[in-house]
């Protein structure tokens, strides 16, 4: 069980390697991220197939426990301001204005959520496509709330 | 299995509860070690000794289970500590629903110094990178890190790296 379970994991990053991978080769304008979530939703449907019913629970649980970790891991190589910063110092770049500013780093972010159809643009104005990570950040703020920060 | 099941929710949910009276009551300072310590060791103290002594049945499985949700429940706290850009972002142009966001309108709501220059001080309490005058240097924890990211971005994913 914890081998099909650990394996199942193991296909959901084969997938997503080979989808990104596929979308490079083709030159499409993608969001990984949500890519990952596809390659996720294939492994749950296989799991549901295949693994008997006395097991599904505790295996949708791990897989998808797991495949949330790899999530932010993903993520963070994406988006993580440290580790772009880290590049830039390994690149020898001084983090000036001009190779790191507010203004680029919210355009890149407003670039991401567009391919993740969470916004749209109307001549120079950003509306709202999806309430999804929007309702996530709000339920980020209630858990600050509840940590008392 | 159902029993696995609950046993490790029961687990994962009764570490959470200790880590909100804890956090509410007493803010530790160093809090990833802390955490890192509620949620990763002092569990192992109970899983160890049941896998070894006890004749439990599922230990291997609840702890599977127990620290996936542990591992989910770390991975997100940055979240937590630190305010999202893309998640502020999207609360920006919620809160300017009606008439949308210019790019300008959300630049003005964030600072550089809670964007950059923070993110430049975390980098040396974590020992990943030195100021040595007006030049920034990585330490061998930052290199190592570098080198996992461009790994991991360029070797697997065949893509370019991240930006930022």
């Amino acid at each position: 069980m914890i081998l099909i379970a650990l394996f199942a994991f193991g296909a959901v990053i084969c997938i997503h390697v080979l989808f990104v991978r596929l979308l490079i080769k083709a030159k499409a304008s993608f969001s990984p991220q949500i890519w990952l979530l596809y390659s996720l939703c294939i492994v749950n449907v296989i799991s549901v197939v295949i693994v008997s019913r006395s097991d599904l629970l505790y295996h949708l649980l791990v897989l998808n426990a797991l495949t949330y970790s790899y999530f932010h891991l993903f993520n963070m190589s994406d988006t993580a301001r440290r580790i772009k910063l880290l590049i830039l110092i390994h690149r020898g770049k001084n983090i000036t204005n001009d190779n790191y500013s507010i203004e680029s780093m919210i355009e890149v972010r407003l670039q991401r959520l567009h391919k993740m159809r969470q916004i749209y643009q109307d001549a120079d104005s950003y509306y709202l496509r999806s309430y999804f990570l929007l309702g996530i950040s709000f339920l980020f703020e209630g858990w600050k709330k509840i940590l008392a920060r | 299995m159902n029993s696995i099941v609950i046993t490790g929710i029961a687990i994962f949910f009764a570490i959470l509860l200790i880590h909100i009276v804890v956090w509410n009551i007493l803010r530790p300072k160093s809090e990833i070690t802390a955490l890192f310590a509620l949620f990763i060791i002092f569990p192992a103290m109970m899983f160890i000794p049941m896998a070894i002594f006890a004749s439990t049945a599922g230990v291997v499985e609840i702890t599977l289970l127990y620290y996936a949700l542990a591992a989910a429940y770390i991975q997100s706290y940055p979240g937590f500590k630190i305010t999202i850009p893309s998640f502020k972002i999207l609360q920006i142009i919620y809160e300017q629903r009606r008439s949308g966001a210019k790019k300008e309108e959300i630049a003005e709501k964030f600072d550089r110094h809670e964007l950059i220059d923070d993110r430049l001080n975390l980098l040396v309490v974590d020992r990943l990178a030195i100021r040595e005058g007006p030049i920034w240097v990585l330490t061998w924890r930052g290199k190592v890190l570098v080198y996992f990211f461009i790994f991991f971005r360029k070797k697997i994913y065949g893509m370019e790296l991240g930006e930022g």
